[in-house]
């Protein structure tokens, strides 16, 4: 350990991210004295790319928001179509729109457990370096990850930016055969997912519980995937077109991104907060596995999320399985509708946390303005939060390279669309 | 017959679609598939990242084809994989590109037996180039050699 009193930290580009971003810390005798996190987020472009564009043109254009969630935008676009144009989805839409999503759950959560988090967790710079030592853990993260693009192919036509949702449903449903066959593949994969939660569980993460507000969907009947209400650890119960009466999003000097709050504060979106607030909508099976693996839920350690992700892929392949069980090509595939104007919200639960959109459409169904508000968005007060107090709790006299890996693993932890950006932080340490 | 696999890699953008562009004109090629007995697999990945490896998967032959940023503009190089081994991978998942990937399943042991990667040099032409008739002969004259080459392999 070093003992100096003034410290800079200046991570001047966060780079290859959805938009740019930096980290700036400065610590002035033994405290924080700024902590800025700033990203800045191409979403908005977006939503001024939308306006004037016809409503068919919308599923296409926001999913090229991310590559590894454009089922999500497309899920809460969708939904807000829906509702402008009244429409009422037969079940077979309903199910395979939750099918698609859990495809990309599994890859995204798969993705990000075993390429960004665990190596931070066991003290490896990569998942190269993580596969010297722990081969079949990454070769079964690897073939999850594949699973989930398998599926978003299936029934999306490709698993980067899909192109078969459309408003109302899906322009073609697959064949039966193509189902079973990922279907068996599915069936044999649950042990791996089963391994994944044991293996999560085990991980000796760092002991850094905190008090933050959890946020989520929730749904009467289900694990929330693309419907339900708002709802808080704080008491938040409210209809997703009530959003914008209780979330903020405010303009902040150092950042081009804008912060939002709840009520004020911030607050935490994605997958501990989906499990903290719907455990009991897990069935039986992944809740029972959960407890044999010693998972104590509510959780306010951030770094469990790396747990909930491993949950959330067994609960995803188990809700896949259920689905394509039952699988029927439908009599239609796509609802029959008329455009008109309106407005429509949907939210929906992206891997990172729900993603909220609006949407209001003219006469002729062209956009007059879209609002789009992703997870990361929301987690970012949350993030410069915990970095204050994680840093604070790790002990600030740590060396630079100590105390900057600190400030990676909370930042990656969140999964932000920066968090693979991070590894390649460089930083410049100014003493005095 | 062994399995090959001719993968072109890049995406739908400017110089970026070289990989793919190749691999198009090669499909037509009647000597290609006449020599492979129509035993070549052609795929075109957008931007595979980690899932090249499951892209590879199979396949005892992998023939890559990519764009490379800078030289000189339509050269068509072939790149050594002890040479991409050795680049340092950062692996992040925007940026987990294909030496991230090749050391990523070399750790693994699960790469191809023979992967041959080929760079088509696009030079400062990020926007506009696409590969002209004299690349595109210069490089099937390449993967003629180099299938005859795995095919007469013991």
């Amino acid at each position: 350990m070093t003992d100096h009193k003034n410290i800079l930290i200046e991570v001047p580009v966060l780079s290859r991210v959805e938009g740019e971003g930096a980290l700036e810390l400065s610590i002035k005798d033994g405290q924080i004295e700024k902590l800025h996190l700033r990203i800045f987020e191409p979403p908005r472009l977006f939503e001024k790319l939308l306006e004037g564009r016809p409503y068919t043109d919308v599923l296409d254009i926001v999913a090229r928001i991310c590559g590894i969630c454009p089922v999500a935008y497309q899920m809460s676009a969708v939904h807000a179509m829906d509702g402008i144009f009244g429409i009422r989805v037969n079940p077979w839409v309903r199910s395979m729109r939750r099918l698609l999503y859990c495809g990309e759950w599994i890859e995204s959560h798969a993705l990000h457990i075993h390429l960004l988090a665990a190596p931070d967790f066991f003290g490896f710079a990569n998942v190269v370096d993580m596969a010297k030592q722990y081969p079949d853990e990454v070769r079964r993260g690897l073939k999850l990850q594949s699973l989930g693009n398998r599926l978003l192919r299936l029934l999306g036509g490709r698993s980067v930016h899909p192109v078969s949702v459309c408003v109302g449903g899906f322009y073609s449903a697959p064949a039966i055969g193509a189902v079973k066959s990922l279907l068996k593949e599915f069936k044999q994969a649950l042990p791996m997912a089963q391994e994944l939660v044991r293996w999560t569980a085990a991980i000796p993460l760092p002991d850094d519980s905190q008090p933050f507000t959890c946020v989520a969907l929730r749904h009467p009947d289900e694990y929330p995937l693309n419907e339900g209400r708002i709802v808080s650890s704080t008491g938040l119960d409210i209809a997703i077109d009530e959003y914008a009466n209780h979330f903020a999003e405010t303009q902040v000097a150092h950042s081009t991104a804008l912060y939002s709050h709840l009520n004020g504060q911030p607050y935490l979106v994605g997958p501990l907060a989906r499990l903290n607030l719907n455990f009991d909508q897990l069935p039986d099976a992944v809740r029972q596995l959960a407890a044999d693996s010693g998972i104590q839920l509510p959780s306010q350690n951030m770094f469990q999320s790396v747990v909930a992700r491993a949950v959330e892929i067994y609960y995803a392949l188990l809700e896949a399985i259920r689905i394509m069980e039952q699988y029927e090509l439908p009599s239609a595939s796509c609802a029959e509708y008329s455009p008109h104007a309106g407005v429509g919200y949907g939210c929906t639960e992206a891997p990172r946390g729900i993603l909220w959109h609006r949407y209001e459409l003219n006469a002729q169904g062209d956009v007059v303005q879209a609002t789009i508000i992703p997870p990361t968005s929301q987690n970012q007060a949350r993030i410069e939060q915990d970095l204050r107090a994680s840093l604070t709790s790790f002990g600030l006299d740590h060396d630079d390279d100590a105390l900057r890996l600190r400030c990676e693993t909370v930042i990656r932890n969140y999964d932000p669309c920066i968090s693979c950006a991070t590894h390649f932080l460089k930083l410049k340490v100014n003493r005095s | 017959m062994k399995p090959i696999a001719i993968i072109g890699i890049g995406s739908p953008y400017g110089a970026d679609q070289t990989g793919w562009r190749a691999v198009e004109f090669l499909k037509q090629d009647h000597t290609l598939q006449t020599l492979s007995r129509g035993q070549i697999n052609f795929m075109s990945c957008d931007r595979p990242g980690v899932m090249l490896l499951d892209d590879m998967a199979g396949f005892d032959c992998v023939i890559l084809i990519d764009a490379v940023a800078g030289g000189d503009r339509g050269k068509v190089a072939q790149i050594s994989k002890t040479d991409l081994l050795n680049d340092q991978p950062g692996c992040s998942t925007h940026d987990f590109g294909v030496a991230q990937a090749l050391a990523l399943g070399s750790q693994l042991d699960s790469l191809p037996e023979t992967i041959e990667l080929i760079g088509i040099e696009v030079g400062d032409a990020a926007m506009n180039y696409l590969p002209e008739v004299e690349t595109l002969t210069q490089l099937k004259q390449l993967i003629y050699a180099l299938v005859r080459r795995f095919l007469l392999s013991p």
